[in-house]
């Protein structure tokens, strides 16, 4: 049985490690209540950019934009949106799992013939990725503490170089969406070719009485790059919402755990303590009847 | 009187800057400044950037400094997309001033690989955040 001093240091230990935890706990949901309103109300421009396009774009006949047009699939780039730190539970190893196994199903012939790149996004995504030898395109690393939408608007831009560039013909995202604290959902989206603007319903709109100005065309290329700058722009809030859900889980767990492994083990300080209180007391019962006789 | 007004909606992406009624709405086109009133045809423009006035259903009209966007209007209502768009009153001229001299700047040393495009349009954002405040 372990001593009442190595027992004591122990709940030291665990008090402070209770104590860390809590605070990260709370650091993490206020961070968490930021980020889920900066999901909401990144939601309206996005919406709105969507919605013009897709009453343009279908207007436009014979309207050939690279960003649109479907080329023959001879390289592909993927984005992997991760977390720049760790301590929140599974999600930077859940989502760096997800990534590999659609690179295995999907894009497996592409990875053996180093046709696919990789562009990891945070720091743990891009520590495994360059660990494990794949081919980087970019890395995009340290942006979650402060992010900013010039950060999505460095990342797209590169994508868009390499892209016109025909580095790669096919761009995916993958990322963490953002459900709720307790669940979020690891989806993979195609980000370059643009899919089609099309309603849910598979019908387009036509709306053909605008007046432009300049020209249609010119209002459509303008507004494309900004559409991929809001679409990664969201995609970086809801995977740092989700990440800050993840860590306030995680550590809510942790201080749950902490304070179950303090009341055991007082439970043994005090069995301890008893202990060696009831042996004093036979010792000195025992010695004085010994003087007695 | 909702004849004589306009429904305008400014959204950023990490905002919605402004939401309701106006009498009117002008802004610096990509083809020169259009003003915008109630029951305009369906329209759509570039913004260059440059200074954004409008006048609510109540109180003073106000000013806005923008770095371009999209206007689009459609049914008797105005949505502009921006990127960066400044109220007047949140604009701190010394900051501006010192973006000037700093796109100045970059743009005179000519070095080799610089996005020329954006620093002009950093330049002239932060002209026209002046101009929101002084006129």
């Amino acid at each position: 049985m372990a001593t009442l001093k190595e027992i004591r240091t122990r709940i030291n230990s665990i008090r402070n490690t209770e104590k860390i935890t809590r605070a990260m706990k709370m650091i993490a949901s206020v961070k968490f209540r930021k980020a889920q309103q900066n999901v909401t109300s990144a939601r309206p421009y996005a919406r709105k950019i969507d919605e013009i396009l897709r009453n343009l774009v279908p207007t436009l006949e014979g309207f050939d934009n690279q960003l649109l047009e479907v080329r023959e699939t001879k390289k592909v780039l993927m984005v992997v949106i991760s977390a720049d730190r760790g301590l929140c539970g599974a999600f930077n190893t859940n989502l760096i799992k997800s990534a590999v196994n659609i690179i295995n199903e999907r894009y497996y012939d592409f990875l053996k013939s180093r046709d696919l790149l990789l562009f990891p996004v945070g720091k743990k995504a891009y520590d495994y990725f360059y660990k494990k030898d794949y081919d980087l395109y970019a890395r995009s690393v340290n942006i979650f503490d402060r992010l900013s939408f010039s950060d999505a608007d460095k990342i797209v831009n590169e994508i868009i170089q390499g892209y016109t560039g025909k580095l790669f013909d096919k761009v995916v995202i993958v990322y963490n969406e953002f459900k709720s604290v307790v669940q979020s959902r690891i989806v993979e989206e195609q980000f370059l070719p643009i899919p089609p603007f099309v309603n849910p319903d598979g019908s387009s709109n036509k709306v053909s009485d605008y007046i432009f100005e300049p020209s249609a065309r010119e209002i459509v290329e303008s507004l494309l790059p900004r559409h991929l700058k809001t679409q990664i722009w969201q995609a970086l809030l809801e995977s740092y919402a989700s990440e800050q859900a993840a860590r306030m889980t995680a550590m809510d767990a942790a201080t749950t755990n902490a304070n179950d492994l303090l009341v055991s083990l007082n439970l043994s300080y005090n069995r301890a303590r008893q202990a060696k209180i009831t042996t004093e007391i036979l010792e000195i019962v025992g010695g004085a009847e010994a003087l007695n006789e | 009187m909702t004849e004589g007004l306009i429904d305008l909606e400014i959204v950023t992406p990490g905002k919605v800057i402004f939401k309701g009624k106006v009498r009117s709405f002008t802004a610096p086109g990509s083809e020169g400044s259009f003003q915008i009133l109630p029951r305009h045809a369906p329209f759509i423009s570039t913004i260059i950037p440059g200074v954004v006035k409008l006048i609510p259903e109540e109180g003073n009209p106000r000013k806005f400094a923008t770095a371009g966007g999209t206007v689009e209007v459609h049914s008797n209502k105005i949505i502009m997309l921006a990127e960066e768009i400044y109220p007047a009153e949140e604009i701190n001229i010394n900051e501006a001033e010192s973006e000037i001299l700093e796109a100045e700047k970059i743009l005179n040393s000519k070095e080799p690989g610089l996005d020329i495009a954006g620093i002009i349009t950093k330049l002239k954002t932060a002209k026209a955040k002046l101009k929101a405040v002084n006129s």
